[in-house]
Parts: C-alpha cells; structure tokens; sequence
C-alpha cells in the first residue's frame, strides 16, 4: 500500500479512537450532571435509569461516529444489527421480558429503593432496581434476586408504601369475663400508649366466638417506621392492663364429658402401686 | 421565673466536670463540661405531675437510673453552645374539647398552647446540636385518608376566647388564632386544626410569657378552601414582645393555601 494512502488510515484510525474516547468521557459526565441535577428531584431508581440512558445513548453516538470514520456504512451496520438482534432475541427471550419488564416497573413505579415487600414466602428491603432485577435484603440479611418479569406476574406487598400503618392485635378474653369492661380497658391502653396515634383513632370489635376465647380485635395506627417495636409493646400494655382488670386471657382448654354434660366425671382411688426403686433407692 | 436569661438564650458556661441540670415541663436536662465535650442526659417525669420548672443549676451527680445520653462536640475550634427555647417541628393537630361551630361569616378568636422545645445549639454556626421536647408530644395523622396527608404532633385543648381565661405556663407558648368562615352560607364545624408551628417564630414578653405569631385562618365551608395567614407578631394587647426565635421552617410568603380537608383533617 503506498504511503500517503498508509497515513491516511492511521489517521481515520485516530479519528475513531478519539471519537469512542472523547464519547465515553462525555457520556460519563453528561450522566454524572444528570444525576446532580436531578437529586432530591427523582428517585434514586429513575436517576439510576435517567443516568443510565443518557450514558449509552451519547456514547453510542460517538462509537457509531467513530466506526463512520473507519468506513463502516451504517446501513449496512443497521441492517446488520436487525438480523443480529432477531438472533439475540431469540437467544436472549428471558433478559429480554425481564429488561421490558423492569422498564414497566420503573414507569408504574410500585416501589423504591428502600421499602419493604413481602413476595410470597420472602419479604425484605429493596436495595437495588436494576433492569433485569431487584435485590431484597432480608431481615436475616440474606440477598435476594428477584427477576423482574416475576414482579411483574406476581402480587406482592409494599409494606412501606404509606407513613402510617394500622397494627390488629387479636386478644382472646374468658367466656365469663364482660366483653364491654375487656373493650373499654383494651382501648384505654392504646389511647395511653405513647406509640399510638391519637387521629385515627384506635378500636376495638368482637371479631370471633373461638374455641376457648371470645376474640377482640384492637386496631391501632402507628407510625410505620416503628410498627415492630409499637406492636411488641401495645401486647404487652394490652397483657398488663387486663391483668391489672382482673380478665382473664384463657389458655386453649377442652372440656370433657362423659354421656349427660350434667353428671360429674367419675373419680375413682386406687391405692397406689408399690414398686421396687432398687438398692440406692432411685 | 425565667428558666433561662435573656430571655430564652443563655450561653454555657459551665464548671468542669460538674453536673448542671434544668427542668421545663416535663424534661429534666442535665449537662456536663468535659473539655471539648459536652455530656447531656434526660429524664422524663410522668404524664400527670405538675409541671417542673428549674433554672440551670449545679447538682451533686446524675440522679439514679440516669445515664449519659449523648457527646456533643461542637466544632473543631472551641465553639461556645448555648441553649434557646423554640416551638415544635412538625405541625400540632390542635383537638378542640367540644366542636366549634361558626355560622356564615362567622369568626372567633381561640387561644390555643403547645409546649416548647429545649435546643442546643452553636454560636456561631447556630448548628442545633441536640433538642428535647419539654412535654414529650403525642403522634397523631392529618389528612383526608391514611394515603394523603403528613404526621404531626397531637394536643386537647379547650381553647378559651378570652384572653384572660388562658393559662399561662412557663414550657408552653400561647397562639392567637383567629378563625373565619368565608362561606355567605354553609356554618363551618370545627373539631381540630393542624396549626403549623414548624412555621412560626416564639416571642417572649415578661407580662405575658412565651407567645408565636397570631394566626388566621380564612375557611370557606363550602368550597372546602383554606387560606392560613400569619401575621407578623403577637396579638397588640400583649405589648412589647422580643422574638426569641425564627421559624424552623423558612415562610415563601406569610399567606399558606392548604386544602380544607388537609387542615381540618
């Protein structure tokens, strides 16, 4: 190959190069100023997507460029890649509906960063919404990935969605004891409770005749952030204030009868078998 | 009695290694010099004593049962703290003790109070350290439904229309609100109002004690409209009152439009 045509390809070679180069920095900048510019103004999913989008947008501009200035024809690059991603597609059918899937989530934006589901038997903090999936923490800080087309399929709880959540303490009262006098202790504790908000107010209904408890249900809103330690601690109001009433909490029991419930169950003593404890008397 | 100079800051000069403590209504504060380290620790009397009310003074030692609480360092050089007196954080739901019903361009004058909270803060950075609520406030929702609306702190109170008839306390300040019903026909019932402390300044006068702005609120009862307008000081009878502290909560203008269903609950 002569010379000049020699520097002439080393040149569009550069060129590439500084294209790609320069394309990548600017597309790196360009999101990192998006997501200054819009902090405390989206989610930290959407700036996540929003940063996201920019960088590959912008940088596969310049790369195309770049690949412009070494000759390639872009139709034919594009015709390339249609039958490329007919190809991929079909490979990749999975990725795919859990990347379509992920971009419906983050539309209809069900939850962020931070709250709390329940999915199915799993429940746990979101700690990251990426585009093919969202990883829980549970409790027992165990990670869980959790593919975005399953969200999308299934029901799941955001249990911090809202500031304030209501708390159903069910609490079993003897049969013998007055429904009205277990109510009206049961709502004073909450109402003294320092965790129960006074508006909406707390209440309390019958909700069972159970086996061996009239049920009572106490409803109680509290503030969410605090909903495990304020349900710990209205049982154990509830437990000291009927205690402090003299109600009874019964324990399962079964009645026994034996033919007519109103005959006494038999008793019968026997004397005692005498058995043989050995030598040292054990 | 003043709990504090000056009449609601006081600047801490403290002995080394001594205990100080100071008590407002509920809250009793104890602090200790350590060198650049300041050393608080709280304790809460019940609910239903009578009210404490204790300048800053020496005591032996950290009563039983009350431990340290926090390290307060205030800043890499040695910047004084002091302690000042504010209103709460958040909005108060004022609960009215029996329903106010005003008729058709009706209007009323309620005093109402809520306690104060205790600060400490830097001098010349004026950085809150820390903050202790003199009466520890119970939690209540204001809103339409549990979806929409915000916390705010909850209080009974019979809100009297004179002002003679308003119980003066040294960890409360008093608000003048006055409410008017816009509306030529609907009579406008009012169970509780969501009063936007966070956004008022506190005031102090000798005569009259701790006091924030006067407040209006301009209800139409049958558009649902609500239109909250401070004013700039204290109702005039009071006289002179020195403003002690500014709002939390910096105002974009003194007139605040909320809706009715948001401030009525």
């Amino acid at each position: 190959m002569p010379e000049f045509l020699q520097s002439i390809a080393l040149l569009a070679w550069v060129r590439a190069i500084l294209f790609i180069v320069a394309g990548f920095v600017i597309a790196k900048l360009a999101s990192r100023l998006f997501r200054k510019l819009s902090d405390n103004k989206l989610s930290t999913h959407h700036q996540l997507l929003g940063s996201m989008l920019i960088f590959y947008l912008l940088f596969m501009l310049f790369f195309l460029s770049g690949l412009k200035e070494l000759g390639f024809s872009m139709s034919v690059l594009l015709g390339a890649a249609g039958v490329l991603s007919v190809a991929v597609g079909f490979a990749s059918q999975t990725s795919a509906s859990n990347l379509i899937s992920g971009l419906f989530l983050i539309a209809e934006k069900p939850f962020e960063v931070g709250d709390v589901l329940k999915l199915n038997e799993f429940s746990g903090e979101v700690i990251s919404i990426d585009l093919l999936s969202i990883k829980l923490r549970t409790f027992d800080n165990v990670m869980i990935r959790v593919p975005n087309e399953t969200l999308i399929k299934t029901t799941f709880i955001n249990m911090s969605r809202f500031p304030i959540r209501r708390v159903d303490l069910v609490i079993g009262i003897a049969y013998n004891e007055d429904i009205e006098t277990a109510r009206t202790v049961l709502l004073e504790a909450a109402l003294h409770h320092p965790r129960a908000l006074v508006n909406p107010d707390p209440f309390c209904i019958v909700t069972m005749f159970n086996a061996s408890s009239v049920d009572l249900q106490l409803s109680v809103w509290v503030v969410r952030a605090e909903l495990k330690d304020a349900k710990s601690e209205l049982l154990i109001a509830c437990k000291k204030a009927l205690d402090a009433a003299g109600i009874e909490i019964p324990f399962p029991h079964t009645s026994m009868y034996v033919g007519e419930h109103t005959k006494p169950f038999p008793i019968q003593m026997v004397e005692p078998a005498v058995v043989d404890k050995g030598p040292s008397g054990k | 009695m003043d709990i504090i100079d000056q009449p609601a800051q006081q600047e801490l000069n403290l002995d080394e290694k001594q205990w100080y403590s100071m008590s407002l209504g509920d809250l009793t504060l104890f602090l200790q010099q350590n060198g650049n380290e300041l050393l608080t620790a709280v304790s809460y009397q019940d609910r239903d004593k009578p009210a404490l009310c204790k300048a800053l003074g020496k005591i032996e030692q950290l009563p039983d049962g009350v431990s340290v609480g926090e390290r307060l360092y205030s800043g890499p050089e040695e910047e004084s703290v002091y302690i000042e007196l504010q209103l709460a954080d958040k909005p108060y739901q004022v609960n009215a003790d029996r329903p106010i019903k005003l008729g058709p361009k009706g209007r009323a004058v309620l005093y109402v109070s809520t306690s104060l909270w205790v600060q400490l803060k830097t001098v010349d950075t004026q950085k809150v350290m820390t903050e202790y609520p003199a009466i520890v406030p119970r939690m209540s929702w204001v809103g339409s439904t549990t979806i929409e609306g915000a916390l705010c702190y909850s209080t009974k109170t019979a809100a009297p229309s004179e002002l003679s008839q308003v119980s003066r306390k040294v960890h409360r300040a008093i608000t003048a609100l006055e409410i008017v019903n816009d509306s030529n026909h609907s009579p406008l019932t009012i169970q509780r109002l969501s009063l936007p402390l966070n956004m008022l300044s506190l005031f102090y006068s000798e005569s009259a004690g701790y006091w924030t702005e006067s407040v209006r609120f301009r209800m139409d009862a049958s558009t649902g409209e609500t239109v909250i307008v401070t004013s700039q000081k204290p109702p005039d009878e009071l006289g002179d009152c020195t403003k002690i502290s500014t709002a939390r909560d910096s105002k974009q203008s003194s007139r605040l439009r909320t809706a009715m269903k948001l401030i009525m609950g």
